[in-house]
């Protein structure tokens, strides 16, 4: 139990797949425009990431080696393909927010990296359990960038139902003429991404130096 | 006794980091002082301006030093010596310099502070950056402040953006009244014009780079490499597209391009260390401000072309790398293939350019409604709000004939175009003016806008009819052209321009003959040898009654001219449902038809009306006023006035007990006010009668 | 096209005024004298051993490599033993310690030889037997330089002297202006040029024309002033100057011969007089010693010596330079010698130098007259990016200083590439 949790602990920190591992970068930046998105985004990931695993678990003694890639990607993408046609149906707002980023979560690097480096290798209950930390700790990372880019490019942390587009809660923090509006665009986020980044790498850094020291 | 070991050599020059970055502060500083003092000394600017100059100053040096000592004190170094050593302050006062003077405190804080942080402590802090930070921090304003903006100081639009305006492209005598705004080369050159606080003035720039140069503070093969490609390429420019000899003059006078010679891309830290690494860097920072300037859709090609260089400076020392003595020739080789290659790809590249219509006075549509008025930039900016009957905006135009073009001239046809889509279908009464996107560069016409829609909003109940754009042409009689038909006259340059309609007995259009023999030759003129020879034509053939005249193709440069004989065109066809002779002339409220008192007076140019209507009872319902033959814009617009607001104050009032010499005479027609109210009186005492 | 590189050099304040004037100090030798047994960075091989009795003149060691460099006694005495003592090599080397009787009694070594008359394999010999070395500070075995001459257009004597504070070949020449011309005039026919050019700084308003009237009858002979820049004195900046033309490895290949002015007068002081290099004109300068002079020291007298005879340090904390502040290197103990080839004392106080981080301002790379780019070479240094380093030829430097001297971060440049050169030989060793 408590390798388990302590993996589980590694999904979100140490080995925490946007900022430590830096995978699946390019929706980071692109989607972290607000909240919404990122719950949107993070929970589609954990979702197709947590599915793909158990499948490739499942089947991993039946996949032959010189084909693995291409039968996990088609694994993938029928679980992306659902994801995208439920977030299209009951949640359309958040289909236009993340539009063309939906089908790319096939191409996002933990879930491919993930099933190579862990589903094809290890039993179903594990790899479910990677897949969610995983798949909790994308989310986590977007939900700080997220919270970073909205209140400092737009003034306003806000979150509405993506099912009603009701607004669940709105906060100016910052008002309108004192927003840096920068951070909304793609200089911004490469911006917040490197300061997440760098500051995981510290704490990374502190604690080994703290156990090495021991 | 001690003899110490130290590597040799024991010998070292006098000049040190220090003392580099102390004589630059003071160059920057004394490019600083001229500006205060064009701000002390300068038209429409004052103390206040150069008060907010000293304070945006303060704000970045205080941002810079304070975020310095943070870094610092998280760091665990000490910190005075530190800041010291670290230099922050140049960037604070290089990034105020570049920034116009009505930025906002908040906006120049936050990005000394970004550019401190991202452009200089987190790669290693000074000497390990690689973009210039101050370039960096103009970069994030630009990206994210563009409209955080100190509402009270006024910005006129400086003359990189009103040239960027026309497609980077002129000719010579557009350039020569365009240039006269801001007082010509020469002033620009001195620096008396609006723009960035410390990017004016060139003959500062330029002396206190001398002094830095002389002072072996900065290297002045950057400068001539950027200055001299600049020259190059914007001569083979102008002469490709035929341009006159100031074309390069203006390219290195305008924008930041000496600021940016002198102080940026000479920054030791961003640009390669070796002489012809740094010579290639100038010349393709010049490259890269002349592209972008020519192609790009930015006014500003400075501030990008030092970034994209200082990305290409480890690239560069690439190139130069080795014993210089050995790769002599190869150094040499490369800089005359860049350079040319450079010169190539500008002068390919501006075949393209296209010179954008500058449009003085657009034609303006014509539409029936209330009308309002305010002082603009250099005239009268009227707006015209058509409502429907329940009082729901459908329509708006807004006309300023003495606006500047491209800056308040180019904000009124953008809000014709689009900023008041908004307020169609709003109640004229719930309609909030303060709303409409103001246009960057043209405050003052803009606010003039607003200003003038707010007075139709509390103006007269009553629709009235048509208004006329301020160019409306003063009347006369008309002159019987070779052809029979009916006359129409305006106002042209310089002087009266008249067009003959002749129309067959339906009313088709046959032929139309344009006139204006004091328009001016290769302008005006050859303007209406245009219209004359092909310009009329697609009115051929067309009833006179459904002419669309505004569709008459305006010849460029000869606008006023133009807008003569449509605005003679459209008189024809207005007078042209009364009789064949002279139009009547009238350019303004056309009198209702309704019976009424009618009282004469001589005002400024003619005689002046005022027809009176009354009730059974005696009250007035409603005044009209006419003089065909007042001034337009004096006299016309005042007598428009009165029929639009001024005479509501005597509705409903008896005939007999109206004050007409409290009617709201309008500043600038004294004499036509008078005459109307003379005329009103006279009209009261003839009911009297 | 020296607008793509930098200027290359630069004017220093030589403070020459500090002991140009200064009458020469003959300063005696004391009782020990001490002959280091060094030629360059080559050790010699003794040729006497303790008890030896030598007079002035006498053959006391000898390189032997691939060159041949006799060194003799400039003291007459008895040989007291031979110690291992540091040198202005920076390292302990054997020193043949002699007991100076005071007598300075003459054992000539060889006899004058006529060079008018003798032919240029016999100047040659002559040279090599009298351990002529080059006085311009590295030593090398003069007579190498003239065994075969092919193709040479051109002697240059270089009487630059652009090492800050010192004037010794300065005064040593106007002393002996009349062995100055045998000297020159003699390598002149060793060399088989067609030329010669005396080459002396511009700045030396008196002297260049009382130079000019010695070499007046001499046929092919000229004076040739040069700018007063730092390092005008170096080989290749001084061939270039003259000829504008660059060479690979030897200035042979610039059809040039370079030797130094005193080499030309201790030459001469040999063909004349019999007499190999025993004493030296040695400057004195700086302000870490009370007295600023040129002193005349006897090959073989050590520091202290010197020091005390101008009246001590200035202070407790000096910097004791064995040449000129520039190029020449600190040493932690006042007990060496003068050798055959030293002919400068720099002492200065010690003064602490806070550097700043480095500013890419490219001085040293437009300075660096090797045509090198030291700031590149450090930071690739740092990054251990050899290849760069050797890409950038780092082995070219002669370790001139002038990086060093003008980098306004008072950063020492010229260590870092000495440390680059290091790493790269090192690396080529494995």
């Amino acid at each position: 139990m408590n390798n388990k949790k302590s993996s589980f602990i590694n999904g979100l920190l140490t080995e925490n797949p946007v900022f430590g591992l830096y995978l699946g970068i390019c929706s980071t930046l692109a989607i972290t425009t607000s909240l919404n998105n990122a719950i949107g985004m993070g929970v589609a990931v954990i979702f197709v990431l947590t599915f793909s695993n158990i499948i490739i678990s499942a089947m991993r003694n039946i996949i032959p080696n010189e084909i693995r890639i291409p039968v996990y990607i088609v694994i993938i993408a029928t679980l992306v393909t659902i994801v995208e046609m439920l977030i299209h149906a009951y949640a359309p707002s958040l289909y236009s927010a993340l539009g063309a980023f939906i089908s790319l979560i096939v191409v996002n690097c933990i879930i491919l990296g993930r099933a190579e480096a862990f589903a094809s290798k290890n039993g179903i209950l594990a790899s479910a359990m990677d897949g969610i930390s995983m798949g909790i700790g994308y989310t986590l990372s977007l939900l700080v960038m997220s919270l970073i880019r909205q209140i400092l490019g737009t003034g306003v942390l806000s979150f509405a139902n993506p099912f009603t587009d009701a607004t669940i809660f709105s906060f100016t923090i910052i008002p309108e003429s004192y927003v840096i509006s920068m951070f909304k665009d793609p200089t911004g986020a490469f911006l917040t991404f490197a300061c997440c980044a760098a500051a995981l790498t510290a704490y990374i850094n502190h604690k080994k130096k703290k156990e090495a020291s021991k | 006794m001690k003899f110490t070991f130290k590597p040799s050599p024991n010998y070292r020059d006098s000049q040190s980091t220090q003392s580099i970055m102390r004589d630059l502060t003071i160059g920057l500083l004394v490019v600083f002082a001229f500006s205060l003092f064009y701000y002390v000394t300068g038209e429409n600017l004052g103390v206040s301006y150069a008060l907010r100059a000293c304070g945006l100053l303060v704000t970045s040096v205080i941002s810079a030093i304070v975020t310095e000592a943070i870094y610092f004190a998280i760091r665990k170094q000490p910190i005075v010596k530190s800041i010291k050593g670290s230099f922050g302050w140049v960037t604070a006062i290089i990034l105020t310099l570049m920034c116009p003077i009505n930025i906002s405190y908040y906006a120049l804080a936050i990005s000394t502070i970004l550019a401190i942080v991202f452009g200089k402590l987190v790669f290693g802090g000074f000497g390990q950056n690689i973009f210039n930070p101050a370039a960096f921090g103009r970069a994030i304003i630009m990206a994210s402040f563009a409209g955080s903006v100190a509402v009270d100081f006024a910005t006129s639009a400086t003359p990189t953006a009103s040239f960027a305006a026309s497609g980077w492209l002129m000719s010579n005598e557009t350039f020569n009244s365009f240039i006269a705004q801001f007082g010509g080369l020469s002033e620009m050159f001195i620096g008396r014009y609006p723009g960035a606080i410390g990017e004016t003035s060139a003959l500062v720039i330029l002396l206190v780079g001398a002094f830095l140069v002389y002072r072996k503070v900065i290297d002045w093969k950057v400068i001539v490499a950027y200055l001299g490609t600049i020259l190059v390429s914007t001569l083979g420019i102008g002469l490709v597209n035929g341009q006159g000899m100031w074309y390069p003059i203006f390219h290195l006078l305008t924008g930041g391009v000496m600021f940016g010679a002198v102080f940026m891309l000479t920054d030791p830290v961003t640009n390669p260390t070796s002489s012809a690494g740094r010579i290639i860097f100038g010349i393709g920072a010049a490259f890269f401000t002349v592209l972008i300037r020519i192609k790009g859709n930015l006014p500003e090609g400075v501030l990008y072309s030092i970034l994209l260089m200082n990305m290409l400076t480890p690239l560069i020392e690439r190139l130069t790398t080795g014993n210089q003595i050995k790769i002599a020739k190869k150094n040499l080789r490369n800089v005359a293939i860049i350079f040319v290659a450079c010169l190539a790809i500008l002068l390919g590249v501006s075949t393209t350019m296209e010179a954008k219509e500058i449009t003085i006075n657009e034609p303006v549509e014509e539409i029936d409604g209330i009308t309002g008025t305010a002082q603009g930039f250099g005239g009268e900016v009227s707006v015209t709000v058509a409502t429907d009957e329940n009082g729901i905006i459908t329509k708006i135009v807004a006309e300023g004939a003495s606006e500047t073009p491209n800056l308040g001239g180019a904000a009124i046809s953008t809000f014709n175009s689009e900023g008041f889509a908004k307020f169609e279908g709003v109640a004229l009464a719930d309609a909030d003016f303060d709303t409409l996107d103001t246009v960057t560069g043209s405050t003052v016409t803009s606010e003039a806008v607003i200003e003038a829609l707010k007075q139709t909003q509390g103006g007269s109940a009553a629709t009235e009819e048509v208004t006329e754009e301020t160019t409306a042409p003063e009347t006369t009689e008309a002159t019987v052209e070779e052809i029979d038909g009916i006359t129409g006259t305006a106002n042209g340059f310089g002087g009266e321009v008249s067009v003959t309609v002749a129309t067959d007995e339906n009313g088709i259009i046959t032929k139309i003959v344009a006139e204006g023999a004091s328009e001016t030759p290769g302008l005006g003129l050859d303007a209406i040898e245009t219209f004359n020879n092909e310009g009329f034509a697609k009115f051929e053939g067309v009833a006179l009654a459904e002419a669309d005249f505004d569709t008459l193709d305006t010849v460029t440069g000869s606008t006023v001219t133009s807008e003569a004989v449509i605005e003679a065109l459209k008189q024809v066809q207005a007078g042209s449902s009364t009789t064949e002779t002279t139009a009547p002339e009238t350019t303004e409220a056309t009198t209702d038809e309704n019976a009424g008192i009618v009282g004469t007076a001589n005002g400024f140019g003619g005689e002046v009306t005022v027809t009176i209507s009354v009730d059974e009872n005696g009250n007035i319902t409603k005044i009209e006023a006419e003089g065909a033959n007042e001034t337009a814009g004096l006299g016309l617009d005042a007598i428009e006035t009165f029929n639009n607001e001024g005479f509501a104050k005597f509705e409903g009032v008896a005939l007999a007990d109206a004050d007409f010499s409290t009617l709201d005479t309008v500043t600038g027609s004294t004499v036509t006010s008078d005459a109307v109210v003379e005329a009103a009186q006279a009209a009261q005492s003839a009911a009297q009668q | 096209m020296s607008f793509l590189t930098g200027p290359m050099r630069k004017h220093l304040n030589g403070h020459k005024e500090l002991t140009n004037h200064e009458d020469v100090l003959k300063v005696e030798v004391g009782n020990l004298v001490k002959i280091p047994l060094l030629n360059g960075n080559a050790p010699c091989t003794p040729c006497v051993k303790e008890n030896d009795v030598v007079k002035v003149g006498t053959l006391i060691g000898e390189r032997n490599d691939h060159f041949y460099v006799p060194l003799y006694s400039s003291v007459s005495g008895k040989v007291v033993k031979i110690e291992k003592l540091m040198s202005t090599a920076l390292r302990p080397v054997e020193h043949v310690v002699i007991e100076n009787d005071g007598k300075y009694e003459v054992e000539r070594p060889f006899e004058p030889l006529n060079y008018e008359s003798a032919s240029r394999e016999q100047l040659v010999d002559f040279m090599k037997n009298a351990g002529i070395v080059g006085c311009g500070g590295a030593g090398f075995p003069t007579y190498v330089k003239y065994l075969k001459p092919q193709n040479i257009d051109l002697l240059i004597i270089n009487a630059v002297e652009c090492e800050p504070y010192i004037t010794a070949d300065y005064k040593l020449m106007s002393e002996n202006i009349d062995l100055l011309v045998t000297g020159v005039k003699a390598l002149f026919k060793m060399s088989c040029a067609k030329e010669c050019k005396v080459a002396i700084k511009v700045t030396k308003k008196d002297f260049i024309p009382v130079l000019e009237k010695a070499f007046a009858n001499a046929q092919g002979i000229s004076v040739f002033p040069v700018p007063d820049v730092y390092p005008m004195g170096w080989e290749r900046t001084l061939v270039y100057e003259i000829t504008k033309k660059r060479y690979d490895k030897l200035p042979a290949e610039a059809g040039c011969i370079v030797s130094n002015a005193t080499t030309a007068i201790s030459f001469a002081n040999a063909l004349v007089n019999g007499m190999p290099i025993v004493e030296k004109m040695v400057t004195v300068a700086g302000d870490g010693v009370k007295k600023n002079c040129n002193v005349s020291v006897r090959v073989g007298t050590n520091a202290k010596e010197i020091v005390a005879a101008l009246g001590g340090y200035a202070c407790d904390n000096v910097l004791l330079i064995a040449g000129g502040p520039m190029m020449g290197k600190t040493i932690t103990t006042d007990e060496f010698v003068i050798g055959t080839y030293n002919n400068a004392l720099t002492i200065l106080k010690n003064k602490d130098l806070e550097p700043l981080k480095c500013l890419r301002c490219g001085k040293c790379s437009d300075h660096c007259p090797a045509g090198l780019q030291p700031v590149r070479i450090n930071n690739a240094k740092a990054a251990h990016d050899l290849d760069t380093v050797a890409a950038l030829d780092a082995m070219s430097c002669i370790e001139c200083g002038m990086c060093t001297y003008v980098c306004p971060s008072k950063i020492n440049v010229t260590e870092g590439i000495r440390e680059a050169k290091r790493l790269l030989a090192l690396k080529k060793k494995k």
